[in-house]
Parts: structure tokens; C-alpha cells; sequence
């Protein structure tokens, strides 16, 4: 019914930047390392949603799911493909912690999902 | 051809530019020349050995194998902080790290990972009761509700299966059960199907129902109204303009709430209708044009 | 003492030369307002490399090491929003394959070609929800039962909640295409006689 209101030409006030990279700093920066910047884009290229979201139990909502690195290094989260079996390990810390200071999780150019915290 | 000044500030841009290049590539070679280029890395694995959510699990522990292979990562950290060839460093410091991930797995075995693996557990569960319900329905609509009780003696079995070895605590294999359940499930679903399309009607039951469609409807003009006209609401005469629009549109579902207290939805129904109008055309009045 | 004098030495220059560049910026920016687009961003800016796109630190080394979007997207059909990539028909023209397996590249999900139309009062076209487009990429339990009831008529769905990032929102406008595209979603064009009701 009322999808409508943007086919015509955007006003400035609403700015759709590109989005695809997530920004999860909830303990990073806390804890004396850069904030985390997934890029989400890359990941989607080289598998589906489901696998992370579903397989893997990443809930869809940035910063919800309590990303530590000894879980990752048990094999959760990004541990389960970050094992230098599926995709280099977790030792090259500023690929993953490679964010300015300050930086707030969620991602970027989008706003925060308020919706539910599920899969 | 462009304008002279455009030209030279173009130019004096490009200068600028130059010299800020050339001057941060003499910053980083005087920050090379001067402290160590693996500074960076080094911070990072001294966080990862005494400040990490690993290195305080391993602290928290009393394994005595855990804290060794620790105690082994932090003296392998220290020969590459007192230095050494480039290379020597960095494979000592990946070790280091290597080491602590081991560490860590002596200790944390399980440690939360039972507790998510059951999450997951439950979220898949509930996929497979939601589906099933469907499918329950879809089966009836086509008059094949004994393929359904079929299905479901199959896959009460693997669901069964799954329970118990949850129980057990072999989340592995309590997931591959259910898994398979819900996989026929999906089978079933997307056989029954397959390339059709179903329409779900703008029908509504009762008034009451299409008072909280025409609710929401109204809503979210209103979140438009803010949406598309931030800025042009900026300007008093914008505001102006589309005053009466928002009044109107404002007194209209007032109108509208009364008469949904009184239970009298059509009119209720009605005088939301009017409210969306005015809306509509407060965002025209304001220069956004938007479908009716 | 010297290298420590040097660094500064830089570090000033850098900052008087950053000053240059700014006051010279915006010298230009005056200079022309009527440039031809003044709002909407030129392509040339979209999809900056992970270096100059304001979140990544560009002074660490691994920043250097990651794969620039625009690289990615180089082979890929494009959109007018979002990262500007068209990723349905990318799998489609099968220009990438992602898994639905995390280790076995050849397993096959199972996709569901279903498509669900939603009526809506007014003038703007019919809904049109495609199981097909979706379970590509998704598995039932991605949605079923957390967002969306798998039951005819037991999800209200307006454009205020997907606004507010609920239902559809959860994933369209974060990293799927935005509800500025109306008509990929308001496809169905109504019967005309219809058109009359509703506001
Ligand atoms: C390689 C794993 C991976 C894949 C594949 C993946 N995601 Fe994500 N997704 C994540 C992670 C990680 C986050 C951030 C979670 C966090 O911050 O805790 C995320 C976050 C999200 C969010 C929340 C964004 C926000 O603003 O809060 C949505 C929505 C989402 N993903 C949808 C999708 C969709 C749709 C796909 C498929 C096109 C997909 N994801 C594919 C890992 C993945
Ligand atoms: C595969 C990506 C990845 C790599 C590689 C990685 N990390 Fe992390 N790290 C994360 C994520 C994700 C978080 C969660 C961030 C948050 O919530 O703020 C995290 C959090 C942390 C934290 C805070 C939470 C905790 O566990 O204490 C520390 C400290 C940390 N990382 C250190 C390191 C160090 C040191 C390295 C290199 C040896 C490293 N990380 C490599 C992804 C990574
Ligand atoms: C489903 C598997 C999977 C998960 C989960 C996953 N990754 Fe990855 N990731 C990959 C693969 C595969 C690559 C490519 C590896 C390669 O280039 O060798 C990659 C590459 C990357 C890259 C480098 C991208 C580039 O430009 O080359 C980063 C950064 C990264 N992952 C961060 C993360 C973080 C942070 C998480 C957790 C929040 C995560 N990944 C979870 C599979 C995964």
C-alpha cells in the first residue's frame, strides 16, 4: 500500500548509504583491541544466509550474539570457519580487528534492527 | 574550458595534496626508524595473553596444563619482544597465539558451547513444530491429511531420537536427528507447493479487523509525514501550509478512536480513512507527491 | 633524539598541508554551485575501498589486506541501492555460488517456488512475496515461525513495521535491497476496476 513513498526521487532527508559492513564493538575496543568490521557483503558472495544464521546460530541483529575470542577459538561463531581449515585462522587479528576507535556496533550506513533477536 | 580560478585551485589542491602524501610518508618511515614494526602486533597478542576473555578463563581455571601451555605462550612473547630476526618474531608470536587457543581449549571445554548448541537446539525445534502445523493444513486443503499422519510417525521418531540424545548431552547428534525431521518436512511442504501462487485477500473478517489495518495505515502516513518532510518542515511557511492538513487529519482520527470505544468500528473505519487523506495530502502540500 | 624530531617535523607538515587541502576543498566547493549533482552521490564514491571508507583504521596492516567491495562487485549485475549489487540475479547467472553447506560446495538447498500475493488498499500495486528469490539464500527456519507465522492471515505486515526494521525490515534496508524500491516488492498491477476503492 504505502511502499510508494520513495519511487519518487529520495529527499535528503533519508540517506540509503551502501551498507554491508557490520561493525561489532561490544567488548572489542573494552578490552584494548580495535572494534570488529565484518564485511557481511564478502561473506554472502561465498555462502547463504542460512549457513550463519541458521547452521552456525548467529542471530540477525548486529551485536546480539556475544562474540568472544575464546569462543572463537573453540570453533563458534567465527571460529567455525576461521580454523585454517575453511578460512585462515584466528591470528591475524587486524583483519578482523581492523575498525577506527569509537566506532558504534551495527551496520554501517543502516540503522539498528528493532526487530525480534531471532535467527 | 574551465574558469581560471577553478583551474588554479584545482592545481594548489593537487600541491597540497603532494606535500601531505610526502609528508606522511616521511612520518612513517620516521615511525619505523624509530620504534619497532611489529609494536602494533605485539599490543595485540599481549591483550589476547592477559587481558582476553581466553586468558581470564584459563586464569579462572585450576588446569594445571592450561596454565603451562600459558605460562609457555607468555615466554614465547617475551623472546620476540626482546627481539630477533623479522621472521623468527612473527612465527614465535603466531605460536604464542596458537598456544593460547590450545590452552584455552583444555580449560573451556563445553564452557558455553552447551548452552548455545541447545539454543540452537530450540530454535530449530520450533522451525520443525511451525512447519509441521503448516503442513498439517496444506495436507488437509488438499485432502491428503493421512500423508500428513504418515509423516508424522517418521518424524516423531527422529524427533524422539533427537530428545533423548540431547539428554545425553550429544549435540551433535541430537541435531543430526532433527535435522532430518524437519528436512522431510521442508520436502513435503515444497512438494505440495511448488509453483503455485496464493493470495491472501484484503478481506477482512470483521470491522474490528480492518479498523487495525486502517490503524496502521494511518501510523504509517505519520511516520512518512516525519520521515519525508524533516527538512522541508524546517521552513515556516512549509509548516504553514500543511497545518490545517495535520489538524484535519489529527481531529478526523480522534473521531475515529471515539467511535472504536463506542464499538462502532465502520465509523470508526471511515474517519481513518478521512485522517490517511488528509495526511496524503499534507505530504502533497509539503512537494513530496505520493499515491493515494 | 633525531627520529623523535623527525616525526614531529612530519606531523606538523602533515598538518599544515591537510589545512591546504581542506581550505583549497571547500574553496572549490564554492566555486561551483551548480554542480550537476549536488545531492546523490556519483558512482565514482560508492563501494569505497576498506582504506578511505571512514570505519576501517586505514593506519593498520590488515586493512590493506582486504579484498576493496568494488573489486568484489566488478563481474557482479548491479541495483540502483544498497551496495548497488543485484544479488538474486547474481546467483541466477550463477556469477557466484554461495554454499548451503558450510564445508560441501556441491550440496543443493532446497528452493521453494511459491509465490504469496498480498492485497493493499489504495492505489499502489499489489504485493508479491516470492518463496523462489528468497530460499536461495535463506532456509525456512530463518524467518518460520520467528518473523513470520507460516499460517494465511496470521501476519499483519505494514509499512510502519518494516520501517521500524520489523518483519520484512529485518533484513531490507540492512542487507537486502531497501523499501525505497517500491516496485520490486508492489509488482501486481490491480484489475482497474478496483482502483476506485480505497483511498
Ligand atoms: C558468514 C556468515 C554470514 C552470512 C553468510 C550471512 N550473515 Fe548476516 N550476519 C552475520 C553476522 C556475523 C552478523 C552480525 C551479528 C552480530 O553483530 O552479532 C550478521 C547480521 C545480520 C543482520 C543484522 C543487521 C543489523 O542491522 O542488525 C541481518 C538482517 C542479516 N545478517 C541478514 C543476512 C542475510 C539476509 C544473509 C544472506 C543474504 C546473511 N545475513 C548472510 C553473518 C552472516
Ligand atoms: C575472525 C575474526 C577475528 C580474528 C582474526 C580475531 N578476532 Fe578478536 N574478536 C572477534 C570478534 C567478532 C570479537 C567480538 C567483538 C565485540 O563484541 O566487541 C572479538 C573480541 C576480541 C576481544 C574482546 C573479547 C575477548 O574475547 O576478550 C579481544 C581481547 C580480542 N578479540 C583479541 C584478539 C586478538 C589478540 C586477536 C589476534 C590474535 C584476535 N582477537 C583475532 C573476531 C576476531
Ligand atoms: C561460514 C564461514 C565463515 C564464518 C562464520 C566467518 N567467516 Fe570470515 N571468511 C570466510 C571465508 C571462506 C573467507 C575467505 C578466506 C580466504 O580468503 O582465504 C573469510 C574472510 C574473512 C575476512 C577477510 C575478507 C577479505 O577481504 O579477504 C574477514 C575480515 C572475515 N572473514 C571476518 C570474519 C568475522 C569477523 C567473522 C565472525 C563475525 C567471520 N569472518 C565469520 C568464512 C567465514
Amino acid at each position: 500500500m504505502l511502499a510508494w513513498f520513495a519511487c519518487l526521487t529520495l529527499p535528503a532527508a533519508i540517506v540509503w548509504a551502501e551498507y554491508g559492513d557490520i561493525i561489532i564493538n561490544e567488548k572489542a575496543e573494552r578490552e584494548g583491541m580495535s572494534p570488529v568490521i565484518f564485511p557481511h557483503w564478502f561473506h554472502r558472495v561465498r555462502f547463504q544466509c542460512s549457513v550463519c544464521h541458521v547452521d552456525l546460530g548467529f542471530k540477525t541483529k548486529a551485536g546480539s550474539n556475544y562474540i568472544t575470542m575464546d569462543k572463537i577459538s573453540q570453533g563458534q561463531y567465527c571460529g567455525a570457519c576461521h580454523n585454517g581449515e575453511i578460512a585462515w585462522p584466528p591470528e591475524t587479528c587486524d583483519l578482523c580487528h581492523s575498525g577506527e576507535p569509537g566506532l558504534e556496533t551495527g551496520i554501517k550506513g543502516g540503522h539498528q534492527t528493532s526487530g525480534p533477536g531471532i535467527y | 574550458m574551465r574558469s581560471k580560478p577553478m583551474m588554479l585551485s584545482a592545481m594548489a589542491t593537487r600541491v597540497a595534496l603532494l606535500v601531505t602524501t610526502l609528508f606522511f610518508l616521511a612520518a612513517a618511515s620516521a615511525a619505523t626508524a624509530s620504534g619497532d614494526p611489529l609494536a602494533k602486533r605485539l599490543a595485540m597478542v599481549h591483550t589476547l595473553l592477559f587481558e582476553s576473555s581466553a586468558a581470564k578463563q584459563i586464569e579462572g581455571s585450576d588446569t594445571e596444563a592450561a596454565l603451562a601451555k600459558r605460562r609457555e605462550a607468555i615466554s614465547l612473547y617475551e623472546t620476540a619482544a626482546a627481539g630477533g630476526s623479522m621472521e623468527t618474531r612473527q612465527a614465535q608470536l603466531n605460536q604464542a597465539v596458537a598456544m593460547l587457543y590450545e590452552a584455552v581449549g583444555l580449560v573451556s571445554d563445553g564452557a558455553g558451547g552447551e548452552q548455545k548448541a541447545r539454543r540452537d537446539f530450540e530454535n530449530r525445534q520450533s522451525s520443525l513444530q511451525a512447519l509441521l502445523s503448516a503442513h498439517e493444513r496444506i495436507m488437509k486443503e488438499k485432502g491428503k491429511s493421512q500423508l500428513h499422519t504418515l509423516l508424522l510417525a517418521e518424524i516423531e521418531e527422529d524427533s524422539e531420537m533427537a530428545e533423548a540424545l540431547l539428554a545425553e548431552g550429544q549435540f551433535v547428534e541430537a541435531r543430526v536427528h532433527l535435522d532430518r525431521a524437519y528436512e522431510v518436512t521442508m520436502l513435503s511442504v515444497e512438494h505440495a507447493r511448488t509453483g503455485e501462487t496464493l493470495t491472501r485477500e484484503l478481506k477482512f473478517d470483521t470491522p474490528k479487523d480492518e479498523y487495525a489495518y486502517e490503524l496502521d495505515r494511518n501510523d504509517t502516513h505519520r511516520m512518512l509525514v516525519k520521515m519525508l518532510l524533516k527538512e522541508k518542515l524546517e521552513s515556516q511557511s512549509t509548516q504553514n501550509r500543511i497545518a490545517g492538513f495535520m489538524e484535519a487529519a489529527d481531529s478526523y482520527r480522534d473521531m475515529a478512536l471515539q467511535h472504536a470505544d463506542a464499538g462502532d468500528f465502520i465509523e470508526a473505519i471511515d474517519a481513518l480513512e478521512l485522517s490517511t487523506n488528509e495526511l496524503v495530502k499534507a505530504i502533497r502540500g509539503a512537494g513530496v507527491y505520493i499515491p493515494g | 633524539m633525531k627520529p623523535y624530531f623527525a616525526r614531529m617535523l612530519a606531523v606538523a607538515g602533515a598538518l599544515v598541508a591537510g589545512f591546504l587541502v581542506v581550505v583549497m576543498h571547500s574553496a572549490m566547493a564554492d566555486e561551483n554551485p551548480n554542480a550537476f549533482n549536488r545531492l546523490m552521490r556519483p558512482a565514482s564514491e560508492r563501494n569505497a575501498p576498506p582504506e578511505a571508507d571512514g570505519i576501517h583504521d586505514p593506519t593498520a596492516d590488515g586493512t590493506l589486506m582486504l579484498q576493496p567491495p568494488r573489486e568484489a562487485f566488478s563481474n557482479l549485475p548491479k541495483s540502483r541501492s544498497g551496495n548497488y549489487v543485484d544479488w538474486n540475479r547474481a546467483i541466477d547467472d550463477m556469477l557466484i555460488a554461495p554454499r548451503s553447506d558450510i564445508r560441501n560446495a556441491d550440496m543443493n538447498a532446497v528452493v521453494l517456488d511459491l509465490n504469496i500475493v498480498r492485497e493493499v488498499k489504495g492505489s499502489m500495486p499489489d504485493v508479491v512475496y516470492p518463496h523462489k528469490q528468497h530460499t536461495q539464500w535463506l532456509d525456512c527456519s530463518n524467518c518460520h515461525p520467528a518473523i513470520f507465522i507460516p499460517m494465511k492471515g496470521a501476519n499483519q505486515i505494514s509499512m510502519a513495521s518494516i520501517l521500524m526494521g520489523e518483519k520484512c525490515g529485518v533484513c531490507h534496508g540492512k542487507v537486502a535491497f531497501p523499501v525505497s524500491e517500491c516496485r520490486r516488492c508492489h509488482s501486481k498491477a490491480k484489475p482497474v476496476d478496483q482502483n476506485q476503492s480505497g483511498s
